[in-house]
């Protein structure tokens, strides 16, 4: 499903980093866990396409992303990866169904409302639908954005730190959500964090 | 959803800077539009009421002033000139025809013009009802006139001396309507005409009238017949000249104002420096709607550019969902089309309002809202442009932003 070789990146100054080889089989659901300035994050973004490697080669799905054009890489990205960022940062003009509908526009360039409704039954947040985005809480707005990443049924899902500022209790919810949303689109679920608590839900680690 | 409906959704999302942005590029627009509508329907109006006269031949004096005296009807005269002189002016050959004019007097602030029935054709004024001026005390009112002072056919008029009202009157010699004008757009819808024996006659010379010569002599160029007694003793204010040939447009003004008491007056040449003057003041405005239009441009901009500041997360992450670099680059230049487009329909909506409250309000001054000129096509081309360039730049940095650094940070 995902394999990382000999990947290297180097930052602007002249700091690199290199990461170990990883081969990650679909649906084994993993963890890059590693503190923060280990490169987790930006591993996170060489595997999901927003960043180009310097060396060696991501290959997702038995597609190499590392030497791909950059609207290609769009595409591809659109069509196959879906990310969790630590924040929502969800399109604040638009209201809670149009932001989904905005995943499924830019992703693979048409809408499917049904989808859309059958997405936000699942994860508990059809009533917010015709909200704006300011008139819903954080836990929700993380709701919604799980939502859309999934919308597109990714084969990679990745997840940035989902759980930082969370309680144990919301910690495995969030977690468990992440992990069932997962398998219920049929995506492989890659999460990068520092919080040791996730380790045991997962089954691969990857430490930096 | 399209990307046009995305940046759509942006604007509406922040109604009051919009609103600014689309109020000033607004205005700066429609203080263009309407500085070009008055300039082009002014220089409309003016060769409108100019055509046909080739010269005016006045008394000595400014020869802009006698344009504005005695074809506009808006500046006072500069004196009179003999009937003699004139006529003898007009038995050169250069002039195939001319029309003389006498002003002076006005009627609850509308000017009286003795005249021949040539100067109506001139303006192709036609009759509305009753008949044109005879000799004796008659005259036609213009279309204005009539409606303005609600006067009609065989009522009388008791004319001011002056131009200004209360400057005393001729009360004991009033005129009789026996015409209207039908309104023709010119300077004739402002007039009372009458022929020029009636302002003679007004002013009183005829106690004199034994022992003189009554006899009559027709003055063929200038198309009035008087006694012997008018030709030596009047005065007339101007004439029109039309020339015979267009040598004469080289000789005559010189021939005219080599004679002491006559100054020539060029119509074109006046209007265009007249143009000139007024062009300052035109500059300037216009100047000031350009100033407008960049200050707009840049409010566009600085909207733009401080949305992108608070989007840059949201658009990193549409760049994520799978949105090129080329898609974010098109939805914020048409975020700013958009603000610039109705920013520009609300101008040139406002200019022509204004336009056409213009005309309702002032006299003689008979705009209308649909009034359109060629030129305006330039102004939204150019505003257009503007537009693009405020956006441009935001634009640009949008495509250019490095999605991975920013979700890094955020």
């Amino acid at each position: 499903m995902l394999t990382i070789n000999s990947l290297v990146h180097l930052y602007g100054g002249n700091a690199k980093i290199q990461y170990p080889d990883w081969h990650v089989e679909k649906s084994h659901h993993s963890v890059i866990l590693g503190s923060s300035g280990s490169g987790k994050t930006t591993l996170l973004h060489l595997l999901g396409g927003l960043l180009q490697p310097s060396q060696g080669e991501v290959s997702i799905a038995g597609t190499d992303i590392s030497s791909m054009k950059s609207s290609a890489l769009d595409r591809f990205r659109g069509a196959n990866i879906g990310i969790v960022f630590q924040q929502p940062h969800l399109v604040s003009s638009l209201s809670v169904i149009e932001n989904l509908m905005l995943s499924q526009y830019l992703g693979k360039g048409r809408i499917n409302k049904e989808e859309a409704t059958k997405m936000m039954d699942q994860l508990d947040i059809r009533e917010l639908q015709s909200r704006k985005v300011h008139q819903i809480s954080q836990g929700q707005a993380q709701r919604v954005s799980i939502a859309r990443s999934l919308l597109n049924k990714p084969k990679l899902l990745l997840a940035d730190e989902p759980t930082a500022s969370l309680d144990d209790e919301n910690c495995e919810k969030v977690i468990r959500l992440l992990k069932s949303q997962a398998e219920l689109c049929d995506s492989t679920l890659i999460v990068a964090t520092h919080d040791q608590r996730i380790k045991n839900e997962l089954k691969d680690t990857l430490v930096l | 959803m399209t990307v046009f409906s995305l940046s759509a959704k942006n604007v509406i999302a922040k109604p009051l800077s919009s609103l600014l942005s689309v109020l000033l590029f607004g205005f700066g627009v429609s203080i263009i539009v309407i500085i070009l509508l008055t300039s082009s329907f002014m220089k409309n109006e003016i060769s409108k009421n100019a055509a046909g006269i080739d010269l005016v031949v006045g008394a000595k004096g400014s020869p802009l002033q006698i344009i504005l005296a005695s074809i506009f009807h808006i500046d006072f005269p500069t004196g009179n000139i003999s009937l003699e002189d004139a006529n003898n002016l007009t038995r050169n050959r250069l002039i195939a025809s001319a029309i003389p004019l006498s002003l002076g007097d006005s009627y609850r602030g509308y000017r009286i013009v003795g005249t021949t029935k040539k100067y109506v054709e001139l303006y192709n004024a036609e009759l509305q009802k009753g008949e044109l001026f005879g000799m004796k005390m008659t005259v036609v009112v213009g279309a204005n006139v009539a409606n303005m002072l609600g006067v009609s056919l065989g009522d009388a008029l008791a004319s001011d001396h002056g131009l200004s009202e209360g400057a005393g009157d001729h009360a004991e010699n009033p005129y009789k309507i026996v015409g209207v004008l039908k309104p023709s757009g010119s300077v004739v819808d402002n007039l009372i005409i009458t022929s020029i024996q009636s302002v003679w006659e007004v002013h009183g010379h005829e106690e004199e009238h034994d022992e003189q010569d009554v006899s009559e002599v027709e003055l063929g160029k200038l198309g009035v017949i008087v006694t012997r007694e008018q030709l030596a003793e009047e005065d007339i204010t101007a004439i029109f000249v039309k020339y015979r040939s267009p040598i004469a447009a080289v000789q005559l003004p010189r021939i005219v104002n080599g004679t002491s008491n006559l100054q020539a007056a060029s119509p074109p040449y006046e209007t265009a420096r007249l143009f000139n003057i007024i062009g300052v003041g035109v500059e300037v405005v216009n100047i000031l709607g350009v100033v407008i239009i960049i200050l707009s441009a840049i409010s566009v901009f600085i909207a733009l550019i401080n949305s992108l500041k608070e989007r840059k997360y949201e658009l990193a992450i549409m760049r994520s969902m799978g949105a090129s670099r080329a898609k974010i680059f098109v939805m914020i230049l048409i975020e700013g089309l958009i603000l610039t487009v109705i920013g520009s329909f609300f101008g040139f909506g406002l200019a022509h309002f204004g336009f056409g409250m213009l005309g309702v309000s002032v006299e003689q001054f008979e705009a209308s809202a649909l009034f359109f000129v060629e030129d305006e096509y330039l102004v939204f081309g150019g505003s257009m442009i503007v537009g693009i360039f405020a956006s441009l730049i935001p634009a640009i940095l949008a495509y250019r932003a490095d999605i991975s650094e920013t979700l890094a940070k955020g």
